[in-house]
């Protein structure tokens, strides 16, 4: 089994790199300069150069063949590439086009209100879906199987932002159980927080209820279920000894890999209501062409997921005897 | 009867038969998938109209007031503009329907490619494509379709500027090939260990055409099912790209719409809301379940 | 004095939706039919036939494992003999009552060793389940009764290999597991759904081999399901021939092989190879097995019958079950005698003595 852990961890720094080049590429290479937009129409020829030297758009991209020529063979570094290199591995993205704070820190608050949002939603979403989908394991083959899957189904076929915007003008601004919009930091925030919390979960609820309920069903058919029956075990038993630990391979998957979600927030919700979280920011800093709050944002919660997708490799090896033989 | 004759032709439902003819049979026999699938060609052939310029093509002539809810001479009533909602409805199918053909093709494109020749290869070729789409898959779906839309938009090719909807299929296109990549490449190993394969290598067939034609067509029932999978998660993603700005400009599409009618919404006009949401349900609830009866019909693993 | 069988089938009859949700095309087929079946002690029977003849469904309803819904018992009755020598109806048990029976006097081993095992188990977690749901001992003796019973069925080094999981075994040494998972309560009745099929030729002769000694060992019945007729006359004393969820041929190793009556018989016997046959072709039984959805109406097996010429009876009824000889029961309207034949419950106590080779 360690042999497995050590190889993944091995492979992770590749991964990590891997995400530097496509960030570098979006957003260097492919995006190009953009002193003269920065700059606006009527800016001088030194303040596009002042704003080149900045966003060091005024280097080549890989390798300072003049510099090197000038100021010796440490100059030959002085690229592109190399400064998005050390600045993303350092952290150091710099500042905000639009509220000129430093990145870092701005992605640290956004986290926060990200969190209080995606935690609870995430925690009743699994719970929820996961009973219902044991409660199906249950019933398979019966009417009930058949409503759940069709209701499953419809659910899946509407999409995101229709649950958001019925839900905010029917339950928030038509019969105004919910405030509409707002934010507050501490437990008087949870007045705001319910309706995007519970909007989430019904969203979610369709594609992971199917998700689960196919990963149960599959158990459920296994010989091994059978065998366990036939040696005299509870229902109650085969289900929660014998086929959770069986079913719980794919369902650490699922969950694992969406705990680096939690910080991103849900992009749409925050926007919806007005929750200053990372998806919050995101939706900013695309508006405002802030290129570097999005590249720093990629950059994050991919290398949180990367090691989301870490965690759950070593998951497996823990419930799975069968990894270590490969 | 005779005893010699009384063979097989007397029993009915022999179990051999194709993998493509029974599964012909099994999605005709599921009438609910059928009656699906005769909506999912509506929305194509509206589409099709729409694109030869016989259908909603009068979409930016003015029909009436400013927000005239649904009447007998507006079905679906009209928007700010006193643009017909109906006629948007019909040409965002046309956008809705271009986004996720072409974003499907452009990842199939490259992902059945690089797929087939990680699986054949393996050695450097396998494990550079595997560190690739590892990359890729490491960075959220979303965001990494963000990007790539953020950083397309505005941009030019071959000094032609990048229309919206353009943006939108390239950066779907270019981000999710990762999936059928996979899949390919697990399924060549598995049919790379087969006698046809060995057989065709025997006889001194070159190794693109063992590829181009016994491993592609003997893994494309998979690429198939995929295709229909991947076909409702584009459409919904072009709402969400273009709901932020990163999409479809200039156009009616359903995101588009959609975000119109957020700030509709609180003076109680509904119905351009409705209607993007109707059109986008009806069509993603007929593609999830031929989806699933495809799957059905097809995936070897759940046949019996 | 007349022995009463250990168990008894009656009359039993299962039936599946076809699966076919059309409007109007939805009904049930019968996967098995009107069945009856005997097992005394100490004694085995073997039941042959194609696969989907209903032979696994048999053994599966007897400890009421099969699936309800899709599946349902639509009549007849399983009367068991208990510990106490009293009758009781299997299928008239509640979930409890039946639990209770499982794994401890009916025991069951399956075709597939390789899925069969839980695979995030140890297989000492899973053999000592067994032990600890129905002896009342604590986990160290339970430990100790899954090494003998390891020990029991040839594997070496028991203790140590409680500890491994299902895959790090071979399918031999699965199977060896499931008997020994099996056997650790001592059961009575042991129903042996195809143990060897998915075993490679030699393993299978091991198996059937450990199978043969713990039985007189242990004096347990087994119902020996399988579709090799060469596996029943070396193990089987009784041999039931099932065929579309009916058994069309009942009587013990004996009367079967001197003499199969049935043509369904009569086409197995043929198709099998013989040493010293002058014929170099196996002959084959035309067509397939029908599926279940699509039973032919009169005798199930007359679209493949060759034996006898067309006769409008065999497409319009259904041949009951009847006892044409001693002790030798067939379904067939063509066998010799069936006119006369007299509709008794298929019984025979016969035992082979031991080492009695056909």
């Amino acid at each position: 089994m360690w042999n497995y852990v050590v190889r993944r961890l091995l492979y992770t720094p590749l991964i990590v790199i891997g995400v530097l080049l496509v960030t570098f590429l979006l957003f260097v290479v492919v995006q190009g300069d953009l002193s003269t937009e920065i700059a606006g129409r009527s800016a001088s020829a030194e303040t596009i150069a002042e704003i080149r030297a900045e966003y060091g758009w005024d280097k080549p991209l890989f390798i300072n063949i003049e510099g090197m020529k000038q100021h010796g063979i440490e100059a030959l570094f002085d690229s592109q590439f190399v400064k998005h290199f050390v600045d993303t591995v350092t952290f150091d993205f710099g500042r905000s086009r639009a509220s000129k704070q430093r990145i870092s820190e701005l992605l640290w608050d956004g986290a926060g209100p990200s969190l209080c949002l995606t935690l609870p939603m995430f925690v009743g979403l699994l719970s929820t879906s996961l009973s219902i989908a044991l409660i199906i394991a249950f019933a398979r083959g019966t009417i009930w199987d058949t409503i759940l899957v069709v209701i499953c189904v419809l659910g899946m076929s509407l999409p995101s932002l229709a649950f958001i915007l019925l839900g905010q003008y029917f339950l928030a601004y038509k019969l105004g159980w919910f405030p509409i919009f707002g934010y507050e930091p501490g437990w008087s925030g949870a007045k705001f927080l319910t309706l995007p919390v519970l909007i989430g979960i019904i969203a979610g609820l369709g594609s992971d209820v199917r998700f689960y309920r196919t990963v149960m069903l599959d158990e459920i058919r296994a010989d091994y279920i059978r065998t366990a029956y036939a040696k005299g075990v509870s229902t109650r038993r085969v289900l929660f000894v014998h086929l959770l630990k069986n079913a719980l391979i794919p369902v650490i998957t699922s969950v694992v890999l969406a705990i680096p979600f939690l910080f991103l927030g849900s992009l749409l919700l925050e926007r919806f209501f007005g929750i200053p979280g990372l998806g919050y920011m995101m939706i900013e800093a695309i508006g405002n062409r802030d290129f570097k709050v999005i590249s720093a944002m990629t950059f994050i919660i991919s290398v949180l997921f990367v090691f989301g997708n870490l965690a759950t490799d070593i998951c497996y090896a823990l419930v799975d005897p069968r990894i270590s033989l490969h | 009867m005779n005893a010699i004759t009384a063979t097989a032709a007397d029993i009915p439902e022999t179990p051999t038969r194709g993998l493509w003819a029974d599964a012909w049979r099994r999605v005709f026999r599921n009438r609910l998938a059928l009656f699906m699938s005769l909506i999912v060609l509506l929305y194509v052939l509206v589409a099709l109209f729409v694109a030869f310029g016989w259908l909603a093509n009068d979409w930016d002539q003015s029909v009436g007031g400013s927000y005239e809810p649904p009447s007998t001479t507006n079905m679906l009533g009209t928007d700010i503009f006193g643009l017909s909602v109906l006629r948007k409805t019909l040409y965002g199918t046309k956008i809705s329907m271009t986004v996720a053909l072409v974003a499907a093709l452009i990842s199939l494109a490259i992902g059945v490619p690089l797929g087939a020749m990680a699986g054949y290869f393996r050695g450097i070729v396998d494990e550079i494509i595997v560190w690739i789409y590892s990359t890729l898959s490491s960075i959220p779906g979303l965001l990494l379709v963000m990007a790539f839309a953020f950083v397309l938009k505005d941009k030019s090719l071959f000094g032609q500027p990048l229309r919206g909807i353009t943006v939108v299929y390239l950066a779907l296109g270019l981000t999710s090939w990762v999936g059928i990549c996979r899949l390919i490449r697990g399924e060549v190993i598995k049919h790379k260990q087969r006698d046809y394969v060995a057989a065709a290598r025997a006889y001194g067939c070159p190794r693109w055409r063992i590829i181009l034609l016994h491993l592609i067509p003997n893994v494309s029932h998979l690429i198939l099912i995929d295709f229909s999978l991947r076909f409702v998660g584009f459409i919904h993603a072009e709402v969400i790209l273009s709901f932020l700005g990163l999409g479809v400009k200039d156009e009616p599409s359903w995101g588009v719409m959609i975000d119109d009618a957020r700030l509709e919404l609180s003076r109680d006009v509904w119905w351009q809301m409705a209607a993007a949401t109707a059109a986008i349900f009806v069509v993603s609830l007929a593609l999830n379940i031929v989806s699933d009866a495809l799957r059905d019909a097809l995936d070897p693993k759940l046949r019996e | 004095m007349i022995e009463t069988p250990l168990i008894e089938i009656e009359d039993l009859a299962i039936s599946f939706p076809t699966g076919d949700d059309r409007p109007g095309h939805r009904r049930r087929v019968r996967a098995v039919h009107n069945l009856n079946l005997s097992i005394y002690k100490k004694q085995t029977v073997g039941v042959v036939g194609e696969s989907g003849c209903g032979k696994s469904v048999t053994a599966l309803s007897i400890l009421k494992l099969v699936p309800q819904p899709p599946g349902k018992y639509e009549s007849g009755q399983i009367i068991w003999q208990d510990d106490a020598g009293q009758n009781c109806n299997l299928l008239q048990m509640t979930e409890k009552q039946i639990r209770a029976i499982r794994g401890n006097e009916i025991a069951m081993i399956f075709q597939e060793p390789m899925t069969s095992l839980n695979p995030v188990y140890t297989i000492g977690d899973q053999i000592m389940e067994a032990i600890l749901l129905h002896q009342n001992v604590d986990r160290r003796q339970a430990i100790q009764i899954a090494a003998d019973a390891l020990d029991d069925v040839g594997i070496a080094d028991a203790v140590s290999r409680l500890k491994e999981y299902p895959h790090q075994l071979s399918g031999g040494m699965r199977q060896r597991v499931m008997i020994a998972m099996a056997l650790a309560c001592q059961p009575r009745l042991l129903l042996a759904d195809e143990p060897t099929t998915a075993l490679d030729v030699t393993i299978q002769a091991q198996i059937l081999e450990l199978l043969r000694e713990l039985q007189d060992k242990r004096g347990m019945a087994v119902m020996l399901i399988t579709h090799d007729l060469g596996v029943v006359a070396e193990n089987a004393d009784v041999v039931a021939v099932m065929y579309a969820g009916r058994i069309v041929e009942y009587g013990s190793v004996h009367a079967v092989f001197a003499q199969p009556l049935h043509p369904y018989t009569q086409g197995l016997f043929n198709s099998m190879p013989r040493l010293g046959n002058q014929n170099h072709r196996l002959s084959t039984i035309p067509g397939n097995v029908p599926n279940p959805a699509n039973f032919p109406p009169g005798c199930p097996f007359h679209p493949r019958c060759e034996t006898v010429d067309a006769d409008p009876k065999c497409s319009s009824d259904d041949p009951p079950l009847l006892e044409v000889q001693e002790e030798h029961w067939v379904a067939c309207w063509h066998t010799p005698g069936y006119n006369t034949g007299r509709q008794t419950r298929p019984k025979v106590e016969y035992r082979r003595e031991e080492a009695e080779v056909i």
